[in-house]
């Protein structure tokens, strides 16, 4: 078995640990660790897969190889964010842990992600730049307009981390412009050869979903069942990377004649 | 590596096409169906005795539930980029080609700029990747300003 089929297998496992913890009665102490704590795991596993296919790819593949260590540096942003806020949030039992630090990694994590997206639609052919420029337009503007209050508020108040925290939804407009462009080409039509594009627009998806329920679900706590969604991306993008590191079904026949 | 264009009468671009896969016999390579069904043209390759082995098909025409090639859309260039670049990184990194049956069937679907477009987009990819690239296009009917950049993209013009 090839090592990211290792690695999608243990993490396979591991979710499914997380979600029965998270979703049986548990004290909210093992729900967090489960919830918070096994996320660390999966993000890392993810961002590690992510920089197997970067390393494995050839150069000439210079723009799509690009977006694959983006993509896998941000994971690795995000398992550090999420390992300092855990590591504070249960040893230390803090609520805002070391203040800005996960804030910080966790925005540079989502910079990065919205970069290698970029780079993966720069690799592909476009008939017409239009589209693009609409989708990310509407995309870009509706993250100004989402970002306009709380910069507002922040000018005011100086409250920095609320306007960081407010930020992500902003950062999600972006990633679902991206993601309708990344996605779009097989809406219509489909080959064989798309797995690892699907999960990738799927794990997008899953995060965009989670980040809005935590902005509209009052009483987030560690271990809530929405981190299923959180840690699904993780899973998502990991088996995304599996799935471009390994041969589809029809090269495989090919290669073996 | 090497961009080729084969210009030819219609009715003989698939005679055009097999001469140029004899040439490529036993070496690995895509490719790329525009005009004639996989199952059509394996049969054809078998007539003619043509090694197929290499060949990783990528059919524009057969239906998608067929497991023995890699189906791809006429009409939707950005999914055949998407295919194609997916297709090259499956295949082993020595030499390695991608061949067009009919190129300027893909003008029947889009218009005559984006294939061209489409067409300077795939000559700028081989020659990055090192890659050898047939074009068979059929002379009758094609757009002057396609026919214009196929020619700027060859290094070699058959026909």
């Amino acid at each position: 078995m090839r090592v990211s089929g290792v690695f999608a297998a243990v993490c396979i496992a591991v979710f499914l640990v997380q979600g029965a913890l998270v979703l049986s009665p548990q004290s909210s102490l093992v729900a967090g660790i489960a919830g918070d704590g096994l996320s660390v795991v999966l993000a890392f596993a993810a961002g590690v897969c992510c920089l197997f296919v970067w390393r494995k790819m050839e150069v000439q593949f210079y723009a799509e190889k690009r977006g694959w260590l983006l993509i896998g540096v941000a994971f690795l942003l995000f398992a550090l964010a999420d390992g300092i806020w855990a590591y504070f949030e249960f040893v230390h039992s803090s609520k805002f842990p070391v203040f800005l630090g996960p804030q910080i990694l966790w925005t540079a994590g989502y910079l990065f992600w919205i970069a290698a997206l970029g780079q993966f639609l720069g690799a592909r052919f476009l008939p017409s730049k239009a589209p693009v420029i609409g989708v990310l337009a509407i995309a870009i503007a509706l993250a100004l307009f989402h970002a306009y209050v709380p910069f507002m508020k922040f000018i005011q108040d100086g409250h920095l981390l609320l306007f960081m925290n407010n930020l992500y939804v902003s950062y999600d407009f972006m990633l679902l412009g991206l993601v309708v462009l990344v996605l779009a080409p097989f809406v219509a039509h489909h080959t064989q050869l798309l797995t690892a594009w699907v999960l990738l627009g799927l794990a997008i998806i899953l995060r965009l979903v989670f980040d809005f329920i935590l902005l509209n679900v009052q009483g987030y706590w560690a271990g809530h069942p929405a981190i299923l969604l959180y840690s699904g991306t993780y899973l998502l993008c990991l088996l995304a990377a599996h799935a471009k590191l390994g041969l589809s079904p029809v090269v495989k026949t090919w290669l073996s004649r | 590596m090497v961009v080729s264009l084969i210009i030819t009468r219609g009715e003989k671009t698939t005679d055009a096409f097999l001469a140029q896969l004899q040439k490529m016999s036993g070496e690995v390579g895509i490719c790329v169906l525009l005009m004639r069904k996989y199952e059509e043209m394996v049969k054809i390759l078998d007539k003619k005795n043509i090694k197929s082995d290499g060949f990783l098909f990528v059919d524009g025409c057969s239906s998608p539930d067929e497991t023995r090639m890699i189906h791809t859309s006429l009409d939707n260039l950005t999914l055949m980029s998407i295919t194609l670049n997916e297709a090259l990184q499956a295949l082993p990194k020595e030499r390695r080609f991608v061949a067009f049956d009919a190129f300027g069937t893909l003008a029947l679907y889009n218009t005559p700029r984006v294939v061209a477009k489409f067409a300077s987009f795939l000559n700028q990819h081989v020659r990055e990747l090192g890659v050898d690239c047939i074009l068979v296009v059929a002379r009758e009917g094609l757009d002057p300003e396609l026919l214009a950049t196929l020619k700027q993209c060859a290094d070699v013009i058959e026909g």
